[in-house]
């Protein structure tokens, strides 16, 4: 690994943004202070230091934004697409004109490096809100003649408000991944950011608020231990989107069986990314993108559900291919986030910089061989409290722990396979299904491997791509819903069947 | 017989506190993202455990419950439930909000300790 910190040209470090000294929730179109006047400390991982505070909310504030969500639907659940479509795209606009204050602000929060949040997280937002602006605009209702005298309309309505609990890892992005489809589909939103990344959200309320009527969105900052159950279970709640753990996510669903109302869940993975022999039939354009591909696991410092975390390569090619991997791995330029030519930032909180520790002190005692680098790594000057781990991979078998638990560090976990039943087989035994990759130059491969693997997104000769537009969740344990994808405004919705008949005469029962 | 779970003095010191305030209490780990594989504590019964769920002991008289399917990995490691300060990976856990985190450390049995394994209760 080289460290950037210190020798990076001063051009290339991105302004640290100002923050206000505190933050209060957003109600109603409101900066509302908590009731309780409590507020809690946000830190930055990129020095460990406090940098702002942000609300330390009860359940009075979240009775008062579940209130101006109520009341907002009944006016915001009448929108036309066209009016809702145009504010959404106000958003985006916006968004983009600030693109680079919302990529340093994410930064600062979440951790990540400045070229990601610039390149990924605040486009890929802002593309969100464009695409849900879009599609309702060519949405059409169903009108099905059934017989002669008997039509069904089928009318798509909102389902109220609804409940989004946000992760951690994008801030911002996952919160648009549910804020587009939600607001688009006419639903009003009470939103809880993760309190480790409280403030990103909040610092694009106060560029967007004006633009959406009052109560259509709030944000309630706090913990899930004293909000989670009262947010899901108040009775003007309609509808709970999670991204998280299994047990948090299963407690939501349990939460959500009180008043009857549907989940949907991201819970997260441990993706094979299953390479073939001919990924290296040639020295090529192809095989350096796989060689990248394989080293996606560092991307957002592995803190991704679907991180590519166990890389399985066949054992005719293993040994060649795993030390091109290596040596791309060990060129990974850590430093300060801020700097456009950092590659990999720092773990998004303190207890995650611990958990992953422990997970790389896990590998050594099971006895993975530890490829490249296995430590916490230690920054200097103004980064030395901050929470940065080394790009680690690690050479074991399927039934390690470090294969099977999600550790959402930059930790790669490498096996080999035999043959393509071998492939499918290692790649299915996991309790998930998010992720997977597949990389061949083969035709019949290229369809059949994937069609195999138990998940809900194959990348195939690519990794973590996230267009708007392709459905993305999960299959067994990790989840239930497809965002990303229009298809996510049928969780926001009922369908309402209007059954009519234009016949005159009874039925004759009676 | 080995135990196969042990809490540090702060652990035992903050359970006790939290049961001041939330009355008996319950701990499970399970897997997934952010705060997956996190011991995360709850009030007594106030998490659905799936049928043949594990408890590998009890702390302070509280059960400590882990996800089956991942039971088969983690039987053979022992669990010291400590305590971190700060929070950051999310969750319902209870702790949370006083600013703390519970943390599992893992230590595998040796050969002689599988042979005597404390037995372990499943839920029905």
């Amino acid at each position: 690994m080289s460290t950037a910190t210190v020798d990076a040209p001063a051009s290339t470090l991105v302004k640290r943004p100002s923050f206000k000294e505190r933050y209060d929730n957003y109600i109603n179109g409101q900066w509302t202070a908590p009731v309780q006047g409590k507020y809690f400390d946000n830190i930055s991982p990129t020095d460990g230091k406090v940098f702002t505070q942000v609300a330390h909310s009860t359940k009075e504030d979240l009775e008062l934004a579940v209130n101006a969500a109520d009341k907002a639907f009944k006016t915001w659940g009448k929108t036309s697409s066209t009016e809702r479509s145009i504010i959404l795209n106000r958003i985006a606009d916006i968004m983009e004109q600030n693109l680079e204050y919302l990529a340093a602000v994410e930064t600062i929060d979440n951790g990540k490096a400045i070229r990601e949040t610039s390149a990924a997280d605040i486009p890929l937002a802002i593309d969100h809100f464009r695409y849900f602006a879009g599609v309702i605009r060519a949405e059409e209702g169903s009108h099905n003649e059934l017989d002669e005298y008997t039509v069904s309309l089928i009318v798509e309505e909102p389902v109220g408000v609804v409940a989004q609990i946000i992760p951690w890892n994008f801030p911002i992005l996952m919160a648009v991944w549910k804020l587009a489809p939600a607001l688009a589909a006419g639903c009003t939103v009470v939103l809880k950011p993760a309190e480790s990344t409280p403030t990103s959200i909040l610092v694009l309320m106060e560029l967007v608020g004006h633009l959406i009527p009052p109560g259509v969105v709030n944000v309630v900052n706090g913990f899930g231990a004293e909000l989670g159950r009262a947010l899901v279970t108040n009775p003007k709640v309609k509808k709970a989107a999670f991204t998280g753990s299994t047990a948090t996510g299963r407690l939501v669903m349990q939460y959500a069986t009180e008043n009857i109302i549907p989940v949907t869940l991201e819970l997260g993975g441990k993706s094979p990314n299953v390479f073939f022999p001919s990924v290296m039939d040639a020295d090529d354009a192809f095989l350096d993108k796989a060689i990248e591909g394989a080293v996606l696991f560092a991307l957002n410092q592995g803190e991704i559900c679907t991180c590519p975390s166990r890389l399985l390569v066949h054992e005719a090619i293993a040994d060649r291919f795993v030390e091109k991997v290596v040596e791309r791995t060990e060129a990974i330029r850590m430093g300060d986030p801020l700097d456009t030519t950092t590659m990999m930032g720092a773990q998004a909180s303190r207890i995650q910089f611990e958990k992953i520790s422990t997970y790389l002190k896990l590998g050594k005692e099971e006895g993975a061989e530890v490829l490249t680098g296995g430590e916490p790594q230690q920054m200097d000057g103004a980064l030395a409290e901050g929470f940065y781990i080394q790009p680690t991979i690690f050479k074991g078998h399927n039934k390690m722990r470090i294969f099977q638990e999600e550790i959402f560090g930059p930790v790669l976990a490498f096996t080999t396979f035999k043959d393509t039943d071998d492939a499918v087989a290692i790649a299915n035994d996991t309790l998930y299904g998010l992720g997977a990759g597949v990389w061949t130059r083969d035709a019949h491969e290229i369809y059949q491997v994937p069609r195999a693997i138990q998940a809900g997104r194959i990348w195939i000769n690519q990794y973590h791509a996230y267009p708007a537009g392709a459905p993305f969740g999960g299959y067994k344990q990790s989840g239930i819903g497809r965002e990303n994808h229009k298809m996510m405004l049928s969780h926001y919705r009922q369908s309402k069947n209007m059954l009519i008949s234009y016949n005159k005469n009874k039925l004759g029962f009676f | 017989m080995t135990s196969r779970l042990d809490a540090t003095d702060k652990a035992i010191a903050l359970i006790r506190q939290l049961k001041e305030t939330h009355g008996p209490l319950m701990f499970y780990q399970a897997g997934g993202c952010c705060e997956g594989t996190q011991p995360q504590c709850f009030e007594k019964g106030g998490f659905y455990l799936r049928m043949n769920d594990v408890c590998i002991g009890t702390v302070e008289a509280c059960d400590f419950w882990v996800d089956k399917d991942l039971f088969e990995y983690w039987k053979h490691a022992h669990f010291t439930l400590d305590v971190l300060d700060g929070f950051g990976v999310g969750g319902f856990s209870l702790e949370t909000p006083l600013g703390k985190t519970f943390k599992v450390h893992y230590r595998l049995f040796t050969d002689e300790e599988l042979k005597d394994l404390a037995p372990v209760k499943t839920a029905e």
